[in-house]
């Protein structure tokens, strides 16, 4: 069975929501959200070192417009799809490195891949919205997925 | 004294997030050089000078650790305080780090205060040294 991580994903994606773009989130069930995804963004950062596995997010857009414009100052009526596209990559990178402390603590060597971003953010969000250990969160309204995949000798690193 | 700053993340975002807060912290700055990855940083430094260096970790064509490992190897770039910043959360690889020769570490997501007092703490003791 998978380690459960919710409740440390519960903790730090509002943290640094708030803290790296000023967003508001909070947790929410899974009959709260969308069945669907019209527009937005998957984006996953692979984990190597101590563990493996890998930090996947998919996001509406207008949140990674609202993420990009707290992040640069820009208007978020005038963020381009790449920056926001971009900027959830930033989010997922910072998450994953917050998130990798928490699990495991601070001993872990852990070497985090480049943020990239998935095709097919509706199949994404499928995938993701099917998936038991998937946290949703509601970030200004706006439907937001984690999923953290650990390899199990994450137990011997930690 | 105004301050040239120079800032190594590959993303252009994180580059323009760090100038936000640089410029948010009050300090006299002057310019705020960018750099997408350690190679780009080398080649800026080739032809101007700056009073800290703000560098990320995972970056590609060169990353963090090989550049400050060249900094430090430069009789002249060794002088220029590097604070890494980085998601890098594990204290094994910080101290690695310290014990390359970094005068600062900041963690992302970071504040204009962290910011502020890392730039002061360094050059204090730069002057110092």
């Amino acid at each position: 069975m998978p380690h459960d991580h919710t409740e440390i994903i519960q903790e730090v994606v509002p943290e640094v929501l708030e803290q790296l773009a000023f967003v508001f989130a909070d947790p929410a069930e899974a009959d709260e959200l969308p069945g669907g995804l019209e527009q937005g963004f998957a984006v996953r950062v692979k984990i190597n070192g101590a563990a493996t596995g890998s930090l996947t997010v998919v996001s509406g857009r207008d949140i990674c417009a609202e993420l990009a414009a707290n992040l640069t100052g820009d208007d978020p009526e005038d963020v381009e799809p790449e920056s926001a596209e971009m900027a959830l990559m930033e989010l997922a990178n910072v998450l994953c490195g917050q998130l990798l402390t928490r699990v495991a603590g601070v001993e872990p060597v852990f070497d985090l891949e480049a943020p990239t971003a998935l095709d097919s953010p509706p199949e994404q969000w499928q995938a993701l919205h099917d998936n038991e250990w998937t946290v949703a969160f509601l970030a200004d309204d706006c439907p937001f997925l984690v999923l953290l995949e650990l390899s199990a000798d994450l137990a011997q690193a930690a | 004294m105004s301050l040239r700053i120079l800032i190594v993340d590959d993303s252009p975002i994180i580059r323009a997030v760090i100038e936000k807060n640089i410029r948010m912290s009050e300090l006299a700055v002057d310019q705020c050089i960018h750099a997408g990855n350690g190679q780009e940083a080398l080649d800026q430094l080739g032809g101007e000078w700056v009073d800290v260096a703000f560098v990320d970790i995972n970056m590609p064509v060169m990353n963090g650790v090989e550049l400050i490992t060249r900094m430090k190897a430069d009789d002249l770039l060794k002088t220029i305080p590097v604070v890494v910043a980085s998601t890098e959360g594990s204290q094994t690889r910080i101290d690695q780090l310290r014990e390359l020769g970094i005068a600062g570490y900041l963690r992302k997501p970071f504040t204009p205060e962290q910011f502020k007092e890392q730039i002061t703490q360094v050059l204090e003791l730069n002057d110092a040294a």
